[in-house]
């Protein structure tokens, strides 16, 4: 179960997801690949599932981050960066956002 | 490449659920809220036209249950059932996972619980959510986590309203269970959803909740407040007027609760009609919701009570005392003041044959044949066609208990031959015997013989041919 960790409002939730949902369907088309394809390369038993993603519902398993990252030719750290900011924002600014200020205030 | 010039023609083929088929869906969604689950649904269709409809979880928009057709196969996907199922017929597939992961039980092992259709749908959609708040609930939720107020600090226990953490497994069994009744009584409430627009079912959510009482184990009463609880192991008496209403009843249901003691829940005309867009019936679902067990005895009063408030015709009335006497004690008789379309329209718009024998006139009516034998079989005929007249209907003389008792005969017969899928509906002037999974499932096969009295009730059998034959021999 990869339930929300952040206790944000379900409106919240939803909003995230559905951008989330956005940008998925963004790197799916550009890979060039259907739904159907991508269902195939990253293990999902059922096609629909990629299109029920896209819509913003539901979310990848981490454990197939990496499997995701490699259909959609991405770098997995980039990829989960990424999917973090709508999945998990909090610790995708911290681990990120955060990061980078410090780097900055560092230099 | 090539492939995606494959998915290019497969997109333009759209495959979107049928009317019927979101109907149903919403029929759940909406009997799911007025119950106290906080659900909430959408659907899309892929990008080669395959349908897919989701219930989620409206506290944290996670997935309970996804559906859909893909390349003209049903699936059926819920993490808290532990997989997939896949399959042509989307009832079976339902029913298959309800009964792998049963949540209610019946109060007696010998207890036989039959789930209509649509409920089964419910209580898949149900369970797998009070599975996955079981998950959620184990997980730790430290206080002061998050960063939200209010609700957004309320653990995710089971999304249901109002319902605390017993910190019991079996009240909190029984609450859940509750929850299941509670929601199959709003999804059989007396709610034609084929006649109501798409977007008033949210609306539904408003109708209130009726308890419905199916024989299981409840350690923990439903409110009752609503409704009349007549004791005993048929309980709880729906109190809506509109419930009442079908059945030409006193207003006040209190007074003649105990006319009442065989209630049964009655089969609303729900939508069905799972299958392809291509194959898309006007079928109605007419399994009876939950399957009673019957008085050892048949029940004078509800027979007097109906006769005397809805006038019941004297020739239908005797069938009935003995349809209540003779078919056994787990066959759901249903009382209704107009017959549910499904079946009004294969016996009104039927050819009839008449027969001129000694002791009755028969009249056979066929959803799908022109002519007075029965679809495929000649020896279903009974005695010497007279004449065929389309759309006459020829009167019995009930008067000879013979003729009654001929009557009962052929009715036994036709029980005995469809079985568990027999069902039994009454209005004040017709007593229909019939398949209830053929008229669901095969409507184009059905047949009908009905048997009209002089006094113009009516005498009816529906189901297939071949249970119609072997009744009539």
């Amino acid at each position: 179960m990869y339930g929300n960790p952040q206790r944000r409002t379900s409106f919240e939730v939803q909003d995230l997801r559905r951008d989330g949902g956005r940008w998925l369907k963004e790197q799916r088309e550009r890979a060039g690949l259907s739904q159907r394809q991508l269902a195939e390369r990253v293990g999902a038993e059922y096609y629909t599932f990629i299109s029920q993603l896209e819509t913003g519902h539901g979310r990848i398993p981490p454990d197939r981050y990496r499997a995701w990252a490699d259909a959609l030719g991405l770098q997995p750290g980039n990829f989960v960066r990424d999917i973090l900011r709508f999945y998990d924002p909090i610790t995708h600014e911290i681990l990120f956002c955060d990061r980078d200020e410090d780097k900055s205030a560092a230099d | 490449m090539s492939a995606n010039v494959v998915a290019f023609f497969r997109r333009a083929v759209s495959r979107d659920w049928s009317a019927q088929e979101l109907a149903e869906f919403y029929r759940v969604e909406a009997a799911l809220i007025q119950s106290g689950l906080h659900v909430c649904s959408d659907r899309g269709v892929a990008d080669e036209g395959d349908p897919w409809f989701i219930f989620c979880r409206a506290e944290d928009d996670e997935v309970i249950v996804h559906f859909a057709r893909i390349d003209g196969q049903y699936l059926i996907s819920a993490p808290a059932y532990g997989g997939n199922v896949t399959g042509q017929d989307f009832r079976t597939l339902v029913r298959g996972l309800v009964e792998r992961h049963p949540v209610l039980r019946p109060a007696r092992q010998t207890g036989n619980v039959t789930w209509h259709p649509s409920a089964l749908l419910l209580v898949l959609v149900a369970s797998a959510l009070l599975k996955m708040g079981h998950n959620a609930e184990a997980a730790p939720v430290r206080p002061g986590d998050g960063l939200a107020a209010g609700a957004d600090r309320v653990p995710l226990q089971v999304g249901i309203s109002g319902l605390e953490h017993a910190g019991d497994t079996v009240v909190q069994e029984a609450q859940q269970n509750a929850v299941i009744l509670a929601a199959i009584a709003c999804a059989t409430s007396a709610v034609d959803m084929s006649s109501v627009p798409l977007a008033w079912a949210p609306v539904l959510a408003s109708e209130p909740v009726q308890p419905v009482h199916t024989g299981l184990a409840l350690a923990t009463p439903l409110d009752t407040s609503s409704a009349t609880d007549v004791g005993g192991s048929h309980g709880v008496v729906p109190a809506s007027p509109q419930l009442l209403s079908l059945f030409s009843l006193p207003q006040d249901p209190g007074a003649h609760a105990h006319d009442l003691a065989f209630w049964q829940v009655q089969t609303t005309p729900v939508v069905s009609g799972w299958g392809p867009p291509v194959d898309q019936g006007a079928a109605e679902s007419l399994a009876p919701v939950a399957t009673l067990q019957a008085p050892a005895q048949p029940n004078a009063e509800l027979t007097n009570a109906l006769g005397t408030n809805a006038t019941l015709h004297s020739g239908a009335q005797d069938v009935v005392d003995s349809v209540l006497s003779n078919l056994g004690g787990n066959v759901p008789i249903v009382y209704v003041s107009t017959l549910p379309v499904a079946l009004s329209t294969p016996l009104n718009e039927s050819v009839h044959t008449a027969t001129a024998t000694a002791t009755t006139h028969l009249t056979t009516e066929s959803a799908s044949s022109s002519g007075g034998a029965l679809p495929g079989d000649a020896t279903t005929t009974p005695a010497v066609p007279a004449t065929i007249t389309a759309g006459s209907s020829v009167a019995f003389d009930s008067g000879g208990t013979a003729s009654v008792a001929e009557v009962l005969t052929i009715m036994q017969n036709f029980a005995t031959e469809v079985g568990p899928h027999l069902a039994v509906v009454v209005t004040p002037t017709q007593v229909v015997e019939y398949d209830y999974y053929a008229i669901d499932t095969t409507p184009a096969a059905v047949t009908a013989v009905t048997y009209d009295f002089a006094n113009g009730s009516h005498l009816s059998l529906v189901g297939l041919p071949a249970e119609i034959s072997h009744a009539l021999v």
